[in-house]
C-alpha cells in the first residue's frame, strides 16, 4: 500500500499539527510524521508486550487467590495494550506477526526495565506501582495531546486499565510496607533499583536533545523532563506516605523535584544495583539499552515460543 | 442510574432480570443506590450500578445490605470493589454497617446493560 505524498513540506505539516490538526490515516501523513509515529508506537507496543513475560512468574507466586487474579488480569490487559499498538502499526504498513515472531530479542525496543528479572512478589507489585505509573504518565500525555486520532481513541480503554494496575500495585506496596520488617525491606530493595530505572525510562534530558520530532509533530505533548517531573510528582508523595526511601527531593526554590545523584549513573545488572558514585554519559545509557538487559532473551523466547510453565515449583 | 429494574427492563425487551431498584425503596435506600452509582468499576469506565452488578439494596437497623454480583467468577477487582462499597457507604449519614452478599443468581449478563452503558463502553473501545 503506497500513500500519496502529502502536499505539504515537513515544516508546514509540523506547524499545522501544532495548531491542532488531527491525523486520521496514513494518506494524510508526511514521511517524517510516519517515521516518528512508527518509532514511538513500536516502543509502546514492545513495552506493553514484554511486560507480560516480566510479570508472569511472580504473578503465580501471589499470596492470595484475589491477588493472583488481579496479577493475571494485569498481564491480560498488557497483552491487549500491546495488541492495540501492533494493530496501529499494521495501519502504517508493518506486519504484526513479523514484528512479534520474526525479530531477534535485541531488536525489541521495549523499555530497559522490562529486560530485568522480577524475582519476588514485592518486586512485581513495585513494578505495577512504579513502572505502570511511568506507562500511565507517558500514555496519559499521548492520550491527551497526540495528533494521531486513532491512537488517541484507543488509549481511552488503555488508560482506564492502567489505572487498575497502578491501584493494585500501590495497594500491595502499602500492605507489604506495613506488614513486617522483612516484607518492608523487600519493598525498599525493589524501590532501590526500580526508582532510578523509572527515572531513566523518560530518556534524555531536554537540554541534551537537539530536536524532538515526536514533539514537533505533536505525537506527544510533553518533553522528557516534563514527563519525568510528572512521574515524580505522583510517585514520590506515595512513597513518602508509606515511609520508603528514594534518591530525590522537592526543591522549594526550583519548585520541582531534584534527583539526589549525578544522573545518569552506571547499573550493575547482575546485582540490580545502581552505582551512584559512577556517573556515565547518556551515550553510555543508550549503549546499555541497545545491548539489552539480562532477561531480554528469556522474555522474548516466552512470547515467541508460546511455552510457559503454568505450575512452577 | 441504571434502568435495570424489572419493569424497565421488560419495557426495553431485555430480561426479565429482577435486579435494581423497583420503586419501593426508602429515601435512605435511594441515597445508597445513588452513592453506589458514583463508584467506578476499577477496570471499566462505568459505575457499579451501570455495570448492573448491584442486584439489591436494603437498609435495616442502620445496616446496608448489598447484593453484589460479578461479570466473571474470577473478577480481578473482587477485593477492591468490596473495599470501595464499604468505604463509600460507611461515610453516609444513617449507615453504621455494610454487609455485602455476593450472589450469582441471576447470573450476570451483558443483556443487563442499558443503552447508556452500552454507548459508554462503545466510546471507550470495549466491544460487547
Amino acid at each position: 500500500m503506497s500513500a500519496e505524498p502529502a502536499p505539504v513540506s515537513e515544516e508546514e505539516f509540523k506547524e499545522q499539527l501544532q495548531n491542532g490538526k488531527m491525523v486520521e490515516s496514513v494518506d494524510e501523513m508526511t514521511e517524517g510524521y510516519k517515521k516518528a509515529l512508527k518509532q514511538i508506537l513500536l516502543v509502546s507496543a514492545d513495552t506493553e508486550l514484554m511486560s507480560a513475560p516480566a510479570y508472569y512468574e511472580q504473578s503465580l507466586n501471589a499470596p492470595s487467590l484475589d491477588a493472583r487474579a488481579s496479577c493475571v488480569s494485569v498481564i491480560q490487559d498488557e497483552l491487549g495494550h500491546g495488541h492495540i499498538a501492533y494493530r496501529l502499526l499494521e495501519d502504517l504498513g508493518e506486519d504484526r506477526e513479523d514484528l512479534i515472531f520474526n525479530r531477534e530479542p535485541n531488536e525489541f525496543r521495549n523499555t530497559y526495565g522490562f529486560d530485568q528479572h522480577i524475582d519476588n512478589f514485592a518486586e512485581l507489585v513495585c513494578a505495577h506501582g512504579l513502572f505502570d505509573r511511568a506507562g500511565i504518565t507517558l500514555l496519559g500525555d499521548i492520550h491527551e495531546n497526540t495528533s494521531y486520532a486513532p491512537w488517541k481513541r484507543a488509549l481511552t480503554k488503555v488508560s482506564k486499565e492502567e489505572q487498575f494496575h497502578l491501584r493494585h500495585g500501590e495497594t500491595w506496596m502499602r500492605r507489604l510496607a506495613n506488614k513486617n520488617e522483612s516484607t518492608r525491606q523487600k519493598v525498599q530493595d525493589a524501590v532501590d533499583w526500580m526508582f532510578p530505572m523509572a527515572l531513566e525510562w523518560f530518556g534524555l534530558p531536554d537540554d541534551k536533545k537537539r530536536h524532538d520530532d515526536q514533539l514537533d509533530y505533536r505525537i506527544k505533548g510533553k518533553s522528557n523532563d516534563e514527563l519525568r517531573q510528572d512521574w515524580m510528582d505522583r510517585a514520590i508523595p506515595f512513597l513518602s506516605e508509606i515511609g520508603l526511601e528514594f534518591p530525590a527531593h522537592y526543591d522549594e526554590d526550583a519548585d520541582e523535584y531534584v534527583i539526589d545523584y549525578e544522573f545518569p549513573v552506571a547499573f550493575d545488572e547482575e546485582n540490580k544495583e545502581w552505582r551512584f558514585d559512577e556517573p556515565i554519559s547518556w551515550d553510555d545509557v543508550i549503549d546499555r539499552w541497545r545491548a539489552r538487559g539480562p532477561a531480554n532473551e528469556k522474555y522474548v523466547d516466552m512470547i515467541q515460543s508460546g511455552n510457559v510453565d503454568v505450575m512452577p515449583q | 442510574m441504571s434502568k435495570s429494574s424489572k419493569s424497565e427492563i421488560d419495557e426495553m425487551g431485555f430480561g426479565p432480570f429482577d435486579i435494581g431498584p423497583d420503586g419501593t425503596e426508602t429515601d435512605l435506600e435511594r441515597a445508597v443506590w445513588a452513592n453506589l452509582d458514583e463508584i467506578p468499576d476499577p477496570h471499566i469506565p462505568l459505575s457499579l450500578v451501570e455495570m448492573a452488578m448491584i442486584y439489591d439494596v436494603t437498609v435495616e437497623d442502620r445496616v446496608a445490605h448489598i447484593d453484589l454480583s460479578f461479570p466473571c467468577m474470577g473478577c480481578p477487582a473482587y477485593e477492591f470493589i468490596h473495599d470501595d462499597i464499604r468505604g463509600c457507604l460507611r461515610t453516609m449519614s444513617g449507615i453504621e454497617g455494610v454487609e455485602i452478599d455476593v450472589v450469582w443468581d441471576p447470573v450476570w449478563s451483558k443483556d443487563m446493560l442499558d443503552d447508556g452503558a452500552r454507548e459508554k463502553l462503545r466510546e471507550s473501545g470495549i466491544a460487547l
